[in-house]
């Protein structure tokens, strides 16, 4: 970031000085650095170091901060924090882009054009939360308070839950679930009984073999897991990756399975087999922790390796090969669970079964090795008065899926543009930009078009921004304290997030813009905080923590509890129906479901037309960096990933503009065309998160491709609620004529 | 002591956190950073050999670093204590010579800082006992730096236990420090061609072919103007020993000068007896002002030139200069703000005192009398031509030709130094600039040696050097040089008797 300070003054000095050297021969650049007359100020120390933690991801990297004035140098990531160990990645590093972005939401601002035309005026925070109250009534006296829904992703969220709880709207949901994690939680929880927690709790440390599904690790920057996945590779273990695409993993893999979409299923399904057939499980594990062996052994009997090479298009004896890395390894072998597993709608609940299966087979859940029993550090929630009884929420009332663990975005999304299983007409959108973060933007504007009030509280102004009534802008996470980060993982800890810098501009933390706006709303009384030292004081103090030491340290590690693996013959009962690791789920079949993971191949793509796969870019996050003036600067645009077989029979060349088109009469683009032989014939990929529409992001807006744009034919899992969403076809044209 | 940055290629993801926390912590401009990450495929899915290697490159510290000598500043040198390449912000002028220089492509124009970014192994963080921020933060850990000459450093343990060598072709090797770990991914980089031949600029070529002109054309014409001045003295002595002589033999007496206008010039301009008054005090100032600056530009400028393929008269000279005043910081700072006073000075004043642009052209119009002038006086000076030569106003031609000559290389001087100053325009606005700065201070400067000539060394014409001190003339030599002047002051004085001012306004 510019020394901005220094700038100015070397500015004024470098005006008077051309204006006295000639007059008016030459106005100097604004900004030119150097030119002997002032000295270099790079390298200068901070004068004070901040501890908070990050916001680019929701990885939770502890952060410390180095700042001079009311300026940060640079971050650097937090020494004592698990999940950082000293390190931030690139997006991380950026971080401080968003507090200086002159793009950023400066002040409240109230809709004067029509929706999604972007045209505002300015206002007080008065003025705003009155309208938003007033509309929040409205609703709430027509249609109950369950008219009204909360979006929201990020740790300002949950008091804004609080808020709309209080109120009495059962409706709040984040695509942190249904737009990602919410099947593989499924699987695993229908199998353990346990919700996994972020970081996953795999044990790196010990393991002898890693096993990934469609894994971005790397493109995907999640800091410790890259660590950690770097250090067990460098240590020895063997890696096993799955994925059509030729990906950063793969490329350090022993063994590639260029598996072809959605074909996983059927390659774990011939593992299971194997390791039942050649009694290579773990025979004393499955016993003591299981259920339904017998049934799993029956259902996998038909899937041969050869089966399954047949599904899945690689050979069979690479699939034996992979099998026996695994074997080899027992039980220290990591069968990662994914992380945004949300890619063919019921295939995937039953993909993560199967991998939780896996697990249990090779007897790696909570052996070393394998996964690790993860400890939350307990902290009490800050006193406050009982919730109202809530209504059903619009899935439980429609009686829809029956496993998922959150409300649905797509389930909110559904009621509001079809007024079923009841209307829901008041949006509160804070920190997700539902119109890149769900699939089938159509489907987000027409159920838009249907609300009588929007109100988006964000930092950045993103499309759905545009489309609000009442605007109301954030500090960015350098600026504000947010409720603790209780993290889980092999150390428990609590972590701070506090002011490094003052918000240059009318902007609010998410905790006041709570606070005060559930005061409009008449449910103050579950904020009964003044400061909100005193809520993070409150809280720290029930766990016997320091809320000064805290804020000094940034990070205070719990002592755990419970020790770190399942012994063997440790007496545990898992919390799931049975007590024990459920092979068969029986909860599944009462269901109506596949009570053991099967294996539906998806539809072969159409001739002429691409499977739209997409991912990960290590220098963003979804679509919320592409505007940071850093990160924009490494990473601008994304490409279209493309077979060169492929290209040759469209005649399009590398580094071609191209549109990508749904057939349904969405396009995108034009992006870059990256041919290469890392994209297998019949499928194309891009990164997700560019092709900004918003004009109002200056350097991401017309960059790049949006998978989001393009994905109308989402598969909706009707066990976890999740939209599959690697279910689109798309056919690709030369941009000739529409080139950027 | 030989810092150095060793990169296992194994282990790194393509994450580029390393090259955002170095744009983080330098700052560097939209389009420029100090390091990166390059991906390079290779293989197919038929063969089952794709790979993918990631490249991650930053300035490979070569311990013959080419991009050194080619520095018109030196703002680019090898720190002699670690051996750390290094661009000083400060010095560098962002003229983008050494861009071109680098084989590794590890150098790049900040379009906002306007200087020449490059990796300097975060000197001043290591300096405070950090580590460089790339590998601080590198999550694969796939960076290690230290010092090579530790032989019990992690970093020569690196060496020994990777086996890791530079990038280094069989046609291009300057003896780079970083070195890469990873034979498999090492060959695939250095088959994808990052490896480039040392190209030399058009500046640098030029420079090149214009240097003996600079080092021997300019002292030359010095040399040469001076002993001909030397000689004309030598002649003249001879001239007036023969004539003494003569008059001596003749014995007749002197012919009285017609002094008509002397007692009223005296009287207006307050000169004493004998003597006009030629110049005022703030044109002596601005005069001997001017003279002190050249003096100081000229030898602080060419003590700036350090680098090998720059420095005039061997790098010696620039070095000992710059430990003079403390470096090459100092030095440039002290020729940029002279510089500027200068310009900020010498062009107001000169203007001021001569009563606006108009007046100047109009002193130094050349007229019929000065093109006769300028084609007899060589032949007067080399006693070809006894007849009187044409008469002259205040300035004879020569003087009107070098101060016309000394006007647009000032203006040129000044328009350039600045360019260079404020970076003004694109890497190779600048660099024109320097050649343009040069090449007009070399032609002053083969002036400078005619005037100093003229001024100082030939005898005749010292009364002129003398009014530059004293402000007053000779009024015999003034006749005798500047008829026209003379008799123009004469005319004004007596038209406008009381007016003091039209005759200092001629001045």
């Amino acid at each position: 970031m510019a020394e901005e300070s220094n700038r100015i003054a070397r500015r004024t000095f470098l005006k008077v000085a051309a204006t006295g050297a000639i007059a008016g021969a030459v106005s100097a650049p604004a900004t030119a650095q150097a030119f002997g007359l002032t000295r270099d100020q790079h390298g200068l120390p901070p004068e004070r170091e901040v501890p908070t933690f990050c916001e680019l991801c929701f990885w939770n990297c502890g952060v410390v901060a180095r700042v001079r004035k009311n300026r940060v140098l640079s971050l650097q990531g937090h020494p004592d924090y698990p999940n950082a160990r000293g390190k931030l990645c690139g997006r991380g590093q950026a971080g401080a882009g968003f507090v200086t972005d002159e793009d950023r939401l400066k002040y409240p601002m109230i809709r004067v054009g029509a929706r999604g035309e972007g045209k505002f005026r300015r206002a007080g925070w008065g003025e705003a939360y009155k309208l938003i109250a007033d509309g929040f009534r409205k609703i709430k006296e027509k249609h109950g308070a369950k008219a009204l829904a909360l979006f929201y992703h990020g740790t300002g969220g949950p008091l804004l839950r609080t808020m709309m709880v209080a109120y009495g709207s059962p409706n709040y949901a984040g695509p942190a679930y249904s737009q990602c994690k919410g099947a593989r939680n499924v699987g695993y929880y229908l199998t353990f009984g346990e919700k996994l927690p972020s970081p996953e709790p795999l044990d790196f440390d010990e393991t002898r073999c890693m096993v990934l599904f469609g894994s971005h690790l790397g493109e995907n920057a999640h800091n410790s897991q890259v660590q950690d996945f770097v250090k067990a590779r460098a240590r020895g273990a063997s890696l096993v990756v799955l994925d059509p695409r030729f990906s950063t993993v793969a490329q350090k893999a022993d063994l590639w399975l260029p598996v072809k979409p959605g074909s996983d299923t059927a390659v774990i399904l011939a593992w299971l087999r194997l390791l039942v057939k050649e009694g290579t499980y773990d025979r004393r594990y499955v016993e003591e922790r299981t259920i339904g062996f017998d049934a799993l052994a029956r259902h996998v009997e038909p899937c041969t390796p050869e089966w399954a090479a047949a599904q899945a298009g690689v050979p069979a004896k690479k699939i034996v090969a992979a099998y026996g890395l695994m074997v080899k390894a027992a039980p220290a072998v990591l069968v990662h669970p994914g992380r945004h597993t949300s890619w063919y709608g019921e295939a995937d609940t039953h993909r993560a079964r199967g991998q939780a299966i896996l697990t249990a087979l090779l007897g790696a859940w909570w052996r070393p090795g394998g996964t690790y029993r993860w400890e939350r550090a307990s902290v009490p929630a800050f006193p406050a008065p009982d919730f109202p009884d809530l209504p059903k929420d619009v899935d439980s009332e429609a009686r829809r899926f029956r496993f998922a663990q959150e409300v649905t975005t797509n389930g909110i999304r559904d009621a509001t543009r079809t007024g079923s299983p009841y209307p829901v007409k008041g949006w509160f959108v804070h920190g997700t930009n539902l119109i890149q973060s769900m699939p089938n933007a159509r489907e987000t504007v027409e159920a838009i078009r249907n609300l009588d009030f929007l109100a988006v509280c964000d930092v950045q102004p993103t499309e759905i921004t545009q489309w609000a009534d009442v605007l109301l802008p954030e500090d960015t996470y350098l600026e504000r304290y947010d409720d603790l980060a209780i993290g889980s993982g092999k150390a428990p800890y609590v972590g701070i997030r506090q002011p490094v810098v003052a918000s240059p501009h009318d902007t609010r933390p998410a905790w006041r813009i709570a606070k005060e706006l559930a005061t409009e709303l008449g449910v103050g009384d579950w904020f009964g905080f003044s400061t909100f030292e005193e809520y993070l004081d409150t809280r720290l103090s029930g766990a016997g923590l320091s809320l000064a030491k805290l804020k000094l340290d940034g990070i205070k590690l719990v002592p755990r509890k419970t020790p770190l693996y399942l012994a063997d013959g440790e007496k545990f009962r898992f919390h799931t129906p049975s007590g024990k690791i459920e092979l068969y789920s029986k909860q599944l079949a009462d269901a109506g479901f596949a009570p053991l993971p099967v294996h539906a191949a998806p539809p072969e793509e159409p001739p002429g037309m691409f499977r739209l796969l997409y991912g990960r870019s290590p220098l963003h996050t979804f679509g919320r960096t592409q505007n940071n003036p850093i990160l924009s600067d490494l990473d601008g645009t994304n490409a279209l990933w493309m077979n060169p077989m492929a290209a040759r029979e469209l005649g399009l060349a590398e580094g071609q503009p191209v549109m990508v088109a749904n057939g349904g009469g969405e396009e995108t683009g034009p992006m870059p065309l990256k041919v290469t032989e890392r994209m297998p014939a019949g499928a194309v990929y891009m990164v997700h998160g560019f092709g900004h529409r918003s004009k109002a992001l200056s350097r991401a807006c017309g960059k790049g491709g949006s998978d989001s744009d393009l994905i109308d034919t989402y598969a909706v899992d009707p066990m976890s609620g999740t939209t599959g969403m690697r279910t689109q076809f798309v056919s690709v044209r030369d941009a000739a004529g529409r080139v950027a | 002591m030989r810092y150095a940055m060793g990169i296992d290629l194994d282990r790194c993801v393509g994450c580029q956190a390393c090259v955002s926390a170095c744009k983080e912590q330098w700052d560097s401009g939209p389009g420029a950073a100090r390091d990166w990450v390059h991906t390079f495929e290779t293989g197919t899915r038929e063969r089952d050999d794709l790979a993918v290697s990631f490249y991650p490159g930053l300035c490979m510290q070569c311990q013959d670093h080419p991009c050194t000598t080619d520095c018109p500043t030196g703002a680019t040198y090898a720190d002699p204590k670690t051996g750390v390449v290094m661009v000083d912000a400060d010095v560098c002028i962002g003229c983008g010579n050494c861009i071109s220089t680098c084989p590794y492509g590890a150098r790049h124009f900040d379009p906002v800082k306007k200087v020449v970014e490059k990796c300097n192994l975060c000197a001043p963080f290591v300096a405070r006992g950090e580590e460089p921020a790339c590998v601080q933060t590198c999550l694969a850990e796939c960076r290690i730096f230290g010092d090579l000459d530790d032989s019990g450093g992690k970093l020569s343990a690196f060496v020994r236990s990777k086996g890791a060598q530079p990038l280094v072709t069989a046609d291009v090797d300057v003896r780079p420090k970083t070195i890469y770990a990873g034979r498999a991914h090492r060959e695939r980089i250095l088959a994808a061609g990052v490896v480039k031949r040392y190209e030399r600029s058009s500046l640098t070529r030029t420079w090149q072919v214009s240097l003996p002109f600079a080092r021997i054309v300019v002292p030359g014409l010095g040399l040469m103007a001076i002993a001909g001045g030397a000689l004309v003295n030598l002649k003249a002595r001879s001239d007036r020993v023969k004539r003494e002589g003569q008059e001596a033999a003749a014995t007749q007496p002197p012919t009285p000068e017609p002094a008509l206008e002397t007692p009223l010039q005296a009287k207006a301009c307050g000169a004493g007896d004998g003597e006009l008054f030629r110049h005022r005090g703030g044109v002596r100032f601005l005069h001997w002002f001017n003279a002190l600056s050249w003096l100081l530009l000229v030898a602080t400028g060419t003590a700036l030139m350090s680098a090998a393929s720059f420095a005039l008269f061997g790098t010696r000279f620039p070095r000992w200069f710059a430990g003079l005043v403390g470096g090459t910081e100092p030095l440039i700072r002290f020729h940029v703000v002279w510089g500027l006073v200068w310009a900020g000075i010498v062009v107001p004043l000169f203007l001021l005192l001569k009563g606006g642009p108009r007046h100047v052209l109009e002193e130094v119009r050349i007229t019929k009398d000065d093109l006769l002038w300028l084609t007899v006086k060589p032949l007067a000076m080399a006693g070809l031509r006894r007849q009187p030569l044409p008469p002259q106003d205040k300035y004879n031609a020569g003087q009107k030709i070098f101060a016309l000559f000394v006007l647009v290389a000032t203006t040129t001087i000044i328009g350039s130094g600045l360019v260079m100053t404020f970076h003004v325009g694109p890497p190779g606005a600048v660099a024109a600039a320097i050649l343009v700065h040069k090449l007009s201070i070399a032609l002053v400067l083969a002036g400078i040696a005619v005037h100093v000539t003229m001024a100082a060394v030939i005898a005749e014409e010292r009364p002129a050097l003398k009014s530059m001190v004293t402000g007053r003339i000779d009024h015999e030599h003034a006749r005798h040089h500047s008829p026209k002047w003379v008799a123009r002051l004469g005319q004004q004085t007596r038209d406008h008797d009381s007016d003091a001012h039209a005759a200092s306004k001629e001045e």
